[in-house]
């Protein structure tokens, strides 16, 4: 077997909150590994307080685990690296920025030279179909659109993992489905790896490789479910009984987590 | 457009027109009626407390041509303490709101005292200030910069506290260092507060600066109003006046046409 493109190594995490004149904590990650290989698209399933969205965070290096490690390619994360991108559920797009001057941001960031980083944010907003629009503000597109620029962002960035937390809970249903072709889609000609964080199954198991089912207080990973399902993925996948099975499998995981966390004695 | 729909756009926009008209009527009407009033009453009044809107209108006039330009000289004598007073404090004002926005010990430090200054009176340190820095232009700045910081710098502060981590995550996701946040995102995200800041700052400015040249030594606009209403030339008293609520109305219209052009983007 190839050594992985990404692998979280037991991961900790408690955050402490403050109550009257004390602190509690409360554990965010207890234990957390798991490997993914170059290209692979990996989804991550769990119920709110599971801390999916902390495992996402800490592997882009936003946050700091307490314990263990994340590598890339087999380096030590330390911080956010040009390496990994993120998609966030709000977008995470500057209100008083256009569409051009947002996706270009990560590159002037970096310090890249005024016309190559036009140059390159251009074909990004033309891969997500928003040629038109690059003068547009924020709050003149609908949500699918910001959505598209935040993935035109990432894209310009050219990492090698792309990041996503929950990227289509903002958006209406049909829009939903619209972005979720249209994201298998540059999976399928960028050939990135994506590390995919939803609170829905169905996006979960339709859109990935594998689906990574977590439980809640302490967050950990219970299951790792293969998804043996035919690519391309179209519409007409959601109808085969495989779908079906794999879709009931972790919603029984899911659950059981659920269950398992609310029994007295089970909380921390 | 079908033509029953063309009726009907004509008719709300006629309806518009004449709302607008209507409003315009209304102000003219009773401004006609104020200066009216006023022009009665003052010639009903004794002389030497009150002056009809004629004369003063013949009078600013007259002061307007007056060859050795006392006007002139007044304003140009009070906008050079309001000027710099009122540049230094915004300035100031920004970088004392930055530190304690983003600096958790400058603001343990400073916010007592900020507090403390905020609410005390600024006429209350003339007496004080006037034993350290004498009668001087140099005195009455320090006052107009003391009346105007701190409003600015509460604002400031306020608003880069109240940034939200929305914004500030992609720019660290993406590898902003410390100065590319501050610039790129946190002062364009504060921005409203600067300039909700700065016309607070102003009012305090405009107020100060005339209390200054009372008390200090008389000078400029107000030194032309005291002795205008020492000596009891009703008429004259108005000239000042009329310039000072200009000066205030015309800043605080740049700058609340400054914060819509802000706002607008800002709309998320």
């Amino acid at each position: 077997m190839t050594a992985p493109k990404l692998s979280v190594d037991n991961i900790h995490k408690t955050f402490f909150k403050p109550v009257k004149n004390d602190v509690v904590g409360i554990t965010a990650l207890n234990g957390v590994s798991l490997s993914v290989a170059a290209g692979d698209f990996v989804s991550v399933i769990g119920p709110s307080g599971c801390g999916k969205s902390t495992l996402l965070r800490i592997v882009d290096g936003l946050i700091k685990p307490d314990q263990g490690r994340v590598l890339v390619d087999g380096r030590v994360v330390d911080g956010p690296g040009p390496d990994r991108a993120m998609v966030f559920q709000y977008f995470g797009l500057y209100p008083w920025r256009s569409v051009l001057r947002n996706v270009e941001f990560g590159l002037e960031l970096k310090g890249m030279p005024h016309r190559q980083r036009r140059e390159i944010a251009l074909s990004n907003i033309a891969q997500v179909g928003l040629q038109g629009f690059e003068n547009h503000f924020p709050h003149e597109l609908s949500g699918g659109m910001r959505q598209r620029v935040g993935f035109a962002r990432a894209l310009s960035l050219n990492p090698e993992i792309i990041l996503m937390d929950e990227p289509f809970s903002s958006v209406d249903e049909q829009t939903r489905e619209l972005l979720q072709e249209q994201l298998l889609e540059l999976w399928r000609e960028t050939r990135k790896t994506v590390l995919f964080v939803t609170h829905s199954i169905d996006e979960a198991v339709y859109m990935a490789n594998r689906v990574v089912v977590m439980a809640a207080r302490p967050g950990r990973i219970i299951e790792d479910i293969n998804v043996d399902l035919p690519r391309p993925r179209i519409s007409s996948v959601r109808t085969l009984p495989r779908f079906g099975e794999i879709r009931s499998h972790a919603w029984e995981l899911l659950k059981q987590g659920i269950r398992e966390a609310t029994e007295p004695g089970a909380l921390p | 457009m079908t033509p029953a729909e063309d009726t009907v756009l004509r008719a709300v926009r006629a309806r518009i027109h004449r709302s607008r008209i209507e409003r315009l009527l209304i102000v003219a009407a009773t401004l006609a009626g104020f200066l009216l009033l006023w022009e009665f009453a003052g010639h009903l009044t004794n002389p030497m407390f009150f002056a009809p809107v004629s004369e003063v209108l013949v009078v600013f006039y007259q002061q307007i041509v007056d060859p050795s330009h006392s006007l002139l000289n007044g304003l140009i004598e009070t906008l050079a303490v309001l000027v710099p007073g009122f540049v230094i404090a915004s300035v100031l004002g920004v970088v004392l709101g930055v530190l304690m926005g983003r600096g958790n010990l400058a603001l343990q430090i400073l916010d007592p005292y900020v507090t403390i200054f905020y609410n005390m009176p600024r006429i209350a340190l003339i007496p004080v200030l006037l034993l350290w820095l004498g009668v001087g232009d140099t005195l009455k700045i320090v006052i107009v910069m003391l009346a105007a910081i701190f409003p600015v710098s509460v604002n400031v502060t306020a608003g880069i506290r109240d940034v939200s981590a929305q914004l500030t995550e992609p720019a660290r996701s993406m590898n902003a260092s410390e100065g590319q946040l501050l610039w790129k995102v946190i002062l364009p995200a504060t921005f409203p507060y600067v300039t909700a800041g700065l016309k607070l700052g102003l009012g305090r400015a405009l107020t100060t600066v005339i209390v200054a040249e009372f008390f200090v030594s008389l000078s400029g606009l107000g030194g032309i109003l005291h002795a205008a209403s020492s000596t009891y030339q009703m008429a004259k008293m108005f000239a000042p006046a009329i310039i000072l609520a200009t000066m205030g109305i015309a800043i605080d219209g740049l700058l609340t046409y400054l914060e819509r052009r802000a706002l607008q983007r800002y709309r998320a």
